[in-house]
């Protein structure tokens, strides 16, 4: 019998950031201090309530970027024209206050299992963020679960993590969809069946997919995924929509 | 007191025009419970289905060729946004709901994906309520109920159906999908009736 | 737009029944299909949180967070069960 997990934060709390670290151009990680932080769980979000000065509201969801046992930490990126994550990439400063709700989530988590089933993690765009705290997580923990994370990203501009992937180049593969860096050896090209086989474990071994991004990276790749052979019930999406 | 956000600001502004807990908006904001249908207007027709069981069906060419309307009207989201100044062109409830015999009391607009909302059917009368088919001069888009959703602007935006099928003329009232859910039965944002018991 | 999963819901779930509702396990009334609420279909933004049956599009539930509490509807679960894995 596994330990009750932590109760979910169900009230709205006041966040204050704490610092910020510009990601690349258009993303930014925010850390944020939350009184009586509860802890999480890798792969959980948070939602995040932003209130103007004449009331008006507005809320998203955000993945938490950190292990558990770090601080609460998000990384946004900016979607042109949105209405919620310019704001956090471009305005908001040290000492603003932002309100949360959670951590949330308890199926699109992570942790080592006793089996120790290998874990493929697969990311489109900002999606890579919960499954960076996958990684992470492990990582902190010594763990010795077999764990690869394939990373579909536009151009070299828009990688997220880039040094502290780079760090870990024997489980992190970059698939780049638009533009690749000089003398790269795969031209750039969307995720598909070729590229996926050579990095997957194979279903025989049980493995557990995580697979995070746009909804359509993520139909799509869960579709690949399951022409592999993987079991719909093994593999958890999360649509960033 | 929820916590300010410094410098955001959103899609919103403040004006008087505004019903009570409403902020103003410039954008048109999406929002759909469901699949976004999408019907051509070959396959589209409306249909006023009375408590009698008696059935009047409009094609869309036959709702094109009916006396049309340019309503210019303030448009009120129950989630807290409105915005000023909508131009439509539709066919007023007026001139179908005369094409039909009826004692009913309430009507019921039911359409293409499964959505339904309820009103009285005095609220449908008046010059108060289209089926429109044209926003700002264009045909209406899919994401905003095209080819024709019910505008029915003096409630909260949920009731001006999207995708407008049909209308039934009730005796009994029959909550539709957000009223049975929770929000209000009839939904006045001059009196904010948000929420089922406001 | 298309539907994003359950799981977005969980925030609002939460809030609703104090503790993650997205490994739940629910049975749909319509279809019979057993899986947990993060894989149900969440369409938005709208006015209130629905969620849909990913295999018949069934409306299994819906949530209006309103101030104070949330208003929840259930209209098309049969069971929802909070068991690991559902009791599986
Ligand atoms: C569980 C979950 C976890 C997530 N985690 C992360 C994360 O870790 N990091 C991350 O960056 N994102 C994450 N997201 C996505 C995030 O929640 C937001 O959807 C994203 O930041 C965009 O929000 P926005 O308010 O900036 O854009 P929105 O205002 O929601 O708009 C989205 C897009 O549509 C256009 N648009 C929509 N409505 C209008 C309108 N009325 N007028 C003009 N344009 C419009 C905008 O131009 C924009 O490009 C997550 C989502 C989910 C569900
Ligand atoms: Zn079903």
């Amino acid at each position: 019998m596994t330990a009750t997990p932590p109760q979910p934060r169900v009230n709205w709390q006041a966040a204050t950031i704490t610092g910020t670290d510009a990601e690349n151009a258009r993303t930014r990680t925010l850390q944020l201090q939350v009184p009586g932080w509860p802890g999480h769980q890798a792969g959980q979000h948070v939602d995040v309530r932003l209130t103007a000065e004449n009331g008006y509201q507005a809320t998203r969801a955000y993945s938490l970027a950190g292990a558990p046992g770090e601080d609460p930490a998000l990384t946004v990126v900016r979607a042109e024209g949105g209405e919620v994550s310019p704001y956090l990439v471009d305005v908001i400063q040290t000492g603003d206050q932002v309100e949360l709700r959670g951590p949330i989530g308890g199926y699109f988590v992570w942790k080592p299992g006793p089996r120790r089933r290998p874990v493929l993690l697969l990311a489109g765009g900002s999606g890579v963020v919960p499954l960076r705290a996958m990684l992470r997580h492990r990582a902190r923990l010594g763990d010795d679960t077999p764990m690869r994370l394939l990373y579909s990203v536009r151009s070299p501009e828009q990688v997220i993590y880039r040094r502290e992937l780079a760090g870990q180049a024997d489980r992190v593969s970059l698939l780049y969809t638009r533009t690749t860096p000089p003398g790269w050896p795969r031209p750039p090209a969307r995720l598909d069946h070729t590229a996926l086989a050579g990095q997957a474990w194979p279903p025989e071994q049980a493995p557990l997919a995580y697979v995070c991004g746009p909804t359509t990276f993520v139909e799509h790749a869960a579709g690949l995924l399951t022409d592999l052979g993987y079991t719909p019930a093994d593999v958890r999406t999360e649509r960033y929509g | 007191m929820a916590v300010i956000s410094r410098g955001f600001t959103g899609r919103g502004q403040t004006s008087n025009r505004l019903p009570p807990g409403q902020t103003l908006t410039t954008g048109f904001p999406v929002l759909t419970a469901g699949p976004t249908p999408h019907v051509s207007t070959a396959d589209w027709n409306f249909t006023l289905l009375t408590e009698t069981g008696t059935e009047h069906t409009w094609t869309w060419t036959e709702l094109r060729d009916l006396p049309q309307d340019s309503p210019h009207t303030d448009i009120h989201c129950v989630t807290g946004w409105s915005k000023f100044d909508t131009d439509w062109q539709g066919v007023s409830l007026d001139i179908l709901l005369a094409e039909v015999e009826t004692n009913a009391q309430f009507a019921q607009a039911y359409c293409h994906g499964g959505y339904t909302t309820n009103l009285p059917l005095a609220d449908l009368r008046g010059g108060q309520a289209w089926i429109a088919h044209t926003f700002d001069g264009a045909p209406l888009p899919a994401e905003h109920g095209g080819p024709a959703r019910l505008l029915v602007p003096h409630l909260y935006f949920w009731k001006s159906a999207k995708w407008v099928q049909g209308i039934r003329l009730l005796e009994h009232d029959q909550p539709g999908f957000w009223e049975r859910a929770g929000y209000h039965n009839y939904g006045d944002p001059w009196r904010e009736q948000r929420y089922w018991n406001d | 737009m298309p539907p994003i999963d359950g799981n977005a819901a969980a925030g609002t779930l939460a809030a609703f029944f104090g503790r993650d509702m997205t490994a739940a396990h629910g049975l749909c009334a319509a279809c019979d299909q057993h899986a947990p609420l993060a894989e149900a279909l969440l369409y938005g933004p709208a006015a209130g949180t629905a969620l849909h049956c990913r295999t018949c599009g069934n409306l299994l539930m819906t949530m209006i967070e309103a101030p104070g509490g949330i208003i929840g509807a259930m209209p098309g679960l049969t069971r929802l069960d909070t068991r690991p894995a559902g009791g599986v």
